[in-house]
């Protein structure tokens, strides 16, 4: 199968080109369009308890879709519901990546992905919650950005500051702390402001040009109050 | 029993700059590298450096240039490697798995976290955590080993002296060291190891940082009169540090998440805050408990204590040009009474001099 990335920018989409009995899986509700052979199966990913702890902590849908091309070579178009960009990530059965809640669009059959903590104080302060998800395995992976998608690819041991909430995916390899972004003591910690991702290489990152966080708040500024 | 020798692995090399290769890599003599495709890279064993890298630390990194001069960052994600390299390396490499290996062990103790149990408990805190704050902040103080307080210490002491002259020896330093000496003996039985910090700045001050760490300026020095007035004041910062104050200060600025998350065992939220320690100032029940805790001290050591209610009236008089230790320890005529209470009915055969010679210690000022 082979996934090609559409209209790169602010509305971006996916195509997937599948051959007979090919799969592949997807966030619930991210087809917009395909051939009639192929079918969509809703899905309880890992079970269960790994759906709900996704629903619940990740942020993402309890059900994953899967589209498999059952009666004969088909396409299949995908899109995340918010605007902005994808990128294509390959896992080639050592790498891991790490996503933030919402960067997962669509991955290869063979690429595994679990939801996992990384602690409550990094969560709450570096603006990409407490759980986020690892993808390892083999295959290719889609990930969805508010925004345009940058890459920075780190040598080992180079510094990189994040600001928190425009995180989108990052490898495994890479180090990341939490740290104020200045050294006055001005905000308040529960508000998560004024925190920075401090990344070290080696690895790539993948960040975000807008923060859905802020511009949630700045539409929130035109709705009248009742 | 032999050991798993073979591992995969991550390779990043000057081939490619953020995008790893994977590999395999063998442990032996040497460290083989099989990147995927079959090149073959060869690693004297001796020359590797062992580190922590990756998602929360939890890899382990293995930095080496090969045989052909091709500098290697080796990432391992399992870490039984450590064992492996802990059976095949030098010494010097033993020992760099073995603080790598316990620098794990350290991490992993906040891996539950992720457990369904946590994240009910969690949110049950939360709830009830802006009511309970200061119960909570007890909690967390509790559960913070005295070793990582001394390394929290060590790092504010760090950043409140940031630049400034430190004497280590001269006779200022040895006449503050005496009388620190002295009121330490009134301590008594205690987890801290005291550690003293003169900054040569004319600040009249003195302050406390966790894991017994007390920090004085010069400007107190040639500012008290007698050596009794500074113990009075030294005595009162070591009160500070044996109740754990700075402590509870430092969580407490950090809010509910940070106590929180301190419960749980993750102690990372610590060490943002550490360089706001020095700007801080204790509650008034802090410092009336360091006030009467120094009383104690000070009795114990049989150093006057009386002299260091004196010294507090006075600074209290300088009217328009406050010294810094007023900003920090507010005078009041409750607190003056009070330790006037504490140290009623003290004799002089309660207590022997402290024989440093004060005024000649103050004749050492340089003139600014």
């Amino acid at each position: 199968m082979r996934f090609e990335i559409l209209y790169p920018g602010s509305y971006a989409m996916a195509k997937a080109t599948l051959a007979q009995d090919e799969q592949f899986r997807a966030e619930s509700g991210a087809m917009v369009a395909m051939t009639s052979t192929v079918d969509v199966e809703g899905k309880m990913e890992g079970g269960l308890w790994k759906a709900l702890k996704r629903k619940a902590v990740g942020g993402e849908s309890m059900f994953m879709q899967t589209l498999k091309a059952t009666r004969g070579p088909g396409e299949v178009f995908i899109a995340p519901s918010t605007p902005g960009d994808l990128a294509l990530l390959e896992l080639n059965g050592a790498n891991n990546y790490f996503l933030q809640k919402e960067g997962f669009l669509a991955a290869e059959s063979g690429v595994t992905l679990e939801t996992v903590s990384q602690g409550i104080f990094k969560g709450i302060m570096s603006g990409e919650g407490v759980f986020v998800q690892r993808v390892g395995g083999q295959g290719k992976l889609l990930v969805s950005s508010f925004g345009a998608i940058h890459k920075l690819a780190l040598a080992p041991g180079e510094n990189y500051v994040v600001d928190n909430g425009h995180l989108v995916a990052w490898s495994g390899t890479v180090t990341y702390e939490i740290k104020k972004a200045s050294s006055g003591w001005l905000s308040s910690a529960t508000s998560g402001e004024g925190f920075v991702c401090h990344l070290t290489g080696p690895g790539d990152v993948y960040f975000q040009t807008r923060n859905a966080a802020s511009f949630g708040q700045w539409v929130a500024s035109f709705i009248p109050a009742r | 029993m032999t050991r798993q020798t073979r591992f995969a692995a991550e390779v990043f090399g000057p081939w490619a700059k953020g995008q790893s290769t994977a590999a395999t890599i063998d442990i032996g003599t040497w460290l083989v590298v099989t990147l995927d495709g079959g090149r073959r890279l060869e690693l004297p064993l001796a020359s590797l450096k062992i580190s922590r890298g990756g998602f929360d630390l939890l890899s382990v990194v293995l930095a080496g240039t090969a045989t052909n001069g091709e500098a290697l960052h080796v990432i391992v994600h399992d870490v039984s490697v450590l064992a492996a390299l802990d059976q095949h390396g030098t010494h010097a490499m033993r020992a760099q798995a073995a603080t790598v290996a316990r620098s794990h062990s350290r991490g992993r103790i906040w891996r539950w976290v992720a457990s369904p149990g946590a994240v009910l408990l969690f949110v049950a805190l939360l709830a009830g955590a802006w009511l309970g704050l200061p119960l909570l902040v007890d909690v967390a103080v509790d559960r913070i080993p005295v070793s990582l307080e001394e390394e929290l210490g060590a790092a504010s002491v760090e950043s409140i002296v940031a630049g400034q002259p430190v004497l280590e020896d001269g006779p200022v330093h040895a006449a503050v060291k005496t009388v620190f000496d002295r009121v330490v003996l009134g301590v008594g039985a205690t987890p801290y190891t005291f550690h003293l910090t003169v900054v040569d700045t004319p600040t009249v001050n003195a302050l406390a940082a966790p894991g017994g760490q007390v920090v004085v300026f010069t400007g107190l020095v040639f500012e008290v009169e007698s050596a009794e007035e500074l113990a009075g004041v030294l005595a009162h910062e070591l009160r500070h540090v044996t109740a754990r104050h700075g402590l509870r200060q430092l969580i407490r600025s950090g809010g509910v998440v940070l106590a929180i998350a301190l419960c749980f065992g993750d102690v990372s939220g610590l060490a943002v805050l550490v360089k706001t320690l020095g700007d801080m100032s204790y509650s008034r029940d802090a410092e009336r408990e360091a006030d009467t805790g120094a009383v104690a001290i000070l009795r114990r050591a049989r150093v006057d204590p009386t002299r260091f209610r004196e010294f507090f009236a006075r600074m209290a008089k300088h009217g328009s040009s406050l010294p810094a230790i007023l900003s920090t320890h507010p005078q009041g005529d409750e607190r003056d009474a009070s330790l006037r209470a504490l140290t009623a009915g003290a004799t002089s055969s309660d207590w022997d001099p402290i024989t440093v010679d004060w005024a000649a210690v103050r004749a050492l000022k340089a003139p600014r």
